[in-house]
């Protein structure tokens, strides 16, 4: 009998114990101070914002206007843009906003710059292979030859707030729209005294200032492969900005694949050896005209760009699997795991 | 007998002090982001636990296009859209460390109510 009471008991207080426990959420950068958000569906591609600091709302509401309002100059596809106009204005010189003569002057300088690997007047070609319109298709060689001799920034004259653009070429500033509305956006922002945001453009990082407990903020780089990570960027102040073949693409009746990132010396998808390549920058336009022209170049030509500019840092990630990143972000990137298997090379700046 | 009742007793307090010990490491765990909101055209349409959620179904339209979307073990998808790029049915399952789930034609976003993480953006 006393032992069934010892065992009664026993397990009494073996079951209370196994109950007493407290749920303590953990804490956790995002969980104080709060976070204003918003989230908006422009630029072809959805936009999520994130605020701290007493006047976050506002600035975010801000911040939404000005971006609307850049979408409306710079949409390919609206009537009523500044840019469907000089793109339908047969040659004839067209007047056009500060906001879309900084953006032209920007995206034609970094086309010199690039050597023509960044070219905001393919949207001809872009078309042709079905990338506006869904329909995909590839076209003859005849076709994209044709179209070719339509494209070339050296044929876009830009004086002061006047663009003139021969007929039958367009200009598309896909390539750079998301990295300025960005930087507008940040603009915004700091106007109203917000110390710390993370602006996501479809992909297009902007963080602004540190996470709210001050550790920077963490920007993860997809694995094309996987649903997972490459890996972790700690940035503060900086854009990061990733293009890849993966993020639009088709595949041909002979299994390849083909994607919108286009080489403008051939019209065709841009084979450079390259999976992947992320850009890290204080600029987020800058990110955004070098993603796509590092695509297009490779990693010789652009590990050249980047010794001589020294104004950016990048990840590149090579068709063999292979991550390449400068020696600039040493400290800042960290492979995710799983990624162990890849071979890793630091690039230096002196050779 | 006397010896099997012996031994009886200790093992079955062991095996209470074992569930006992499991349990409260089960109590104490991490949560596992499971809020999320299905969002359209900027209005929240639904927030949901996908804990408490049954396997089923959903289909969320935008003038004339369709999603459905898929909630099957705790788990949330787009099944079937007639968008035509259909970028939002290949993105699969709504992941932690993932991009939110986005049909921008239908102008929908499926994504957790709290990032939980180990980044705080995915470029």
């Amino acid at each position: 009998m006393k032992k069934v009471i010892a065992a009664a008991a026993a397990a009494a207080l073996l079951f209370s114990a196994a109950g007493c426990s407290q749920m303590h959420p953990a804490a956790s950068a995002q969980d104080a101070p709060a976070a204003s958000t918003a989230g908006i569906f422009a630029m072809d591609t959805y936009i999520d914002l994130t605020a701290y600091g007493a006047n976050a709302e506002a600035a975010l509401d801000a911040a939404q206007s000005r971006i609307l309002e850049l979408e409306r100059l710079w949409s390919v596809t609206d009537p009523g843009s500044e840019i469907y106009a000089v793109n339908h204005n047969g040659g004839a010189p067209t007047r056009v906003s500060t906001d879309t003569a900084e953006i032209l002057a920007f995206a034609l300088n970094m086309a010199k710059e690039t050597n023509g690997a960044l070219d905001p007047t393919l949207y001809p070609v872009l078309t042709a292979w079905g990338f506006t319109t869904a329909q995909y298709q590839i076209p003859d060689a005849e076709t994209l030859s044709a179209l070719l001799k339509n494209t070339g920034c050296e044929k876009v004259a830009l004086n002061g707030q006047v663009v003139t653009l021969p007929a039958g070429m367009e200009l598309d500033l896909g390539a750079v729209g998301k990295g300025y509305a960005a930087d507008e956006a940040a603009q915004v922002l700091a106007d109203y005294g917000v110390e710390s945001a993370l602006l996501d453009f479809g992909g297009n990082i902007l963080a602004v200032g540190s996470r709210p407990d001050g550790t920077p903020w963490r920007v993860g780089i997809r694995d094309p492969d996987t649903d997972g990570t490459l890996g972790v960027l700690e940035v503060t102040n900086q854009s990061v900005v990733v293009s890849g073949g993966y993020e639009r693409y088709f595949v041909g009746e002979d299994d390849e694949r083909y994607w919108h990132i286009l080489d403008p010396e051939t019209g065709a998808p841009a084979r450079s050896g390259l999976t992947q390549v992320a850009i890290i920058s204080e600029e987020s336009k800058l990110c955004d005209a070098l993603s796509t022209a590092v695509f297009v170049m490779g990693r010789e030509k652009a590990t050249d760009l980047w010794r001589e500019r020294q104004d950016f840092e990048m990840v590149l990630l090579t068709d063999d699997g292979t991550v390449c990143i400068t020696e600039g972000l040493s400290g800042c990137f960290t492979l995710s795991s799983g990624q162990e298997g890849r071979e890793v090379h630091i690039l230096a700046a002196e050779t | 007998m006397p010896r099997r009742r012996s031994l009886l007793f200790p093992a079955i307090t062991a095996l209470l002090l074992f569930i006992g010990i499991i349990g409260s490491l089960w109590a104490l765990r991490p949560p596992a982001s499971t809020q999320v909101e299905v969002v359209q055209n900027g209005i929240t349409i639904y927030r949901l636990d996908l804990l408490r959620e049954p396997d089923h179904t959903i289909s969320v339209c935008y003038n004339d296009g369709c999603n459905l979307i898929e909630i099957q073990n705790h788990q949330i998808r787009i099944l079937d859209a007639d968008c035509p790029d259909q970028t939002c049915v290949h993105m699969g399952w709504l992941s932690e460390n993932g991009l939110p789930i986005v049909c921008l034609p239908n102008r929908l976003v499926i994504r957790f109510t709290q990032s939980s993480g180990d980044t705080d953006a995915l470029a």
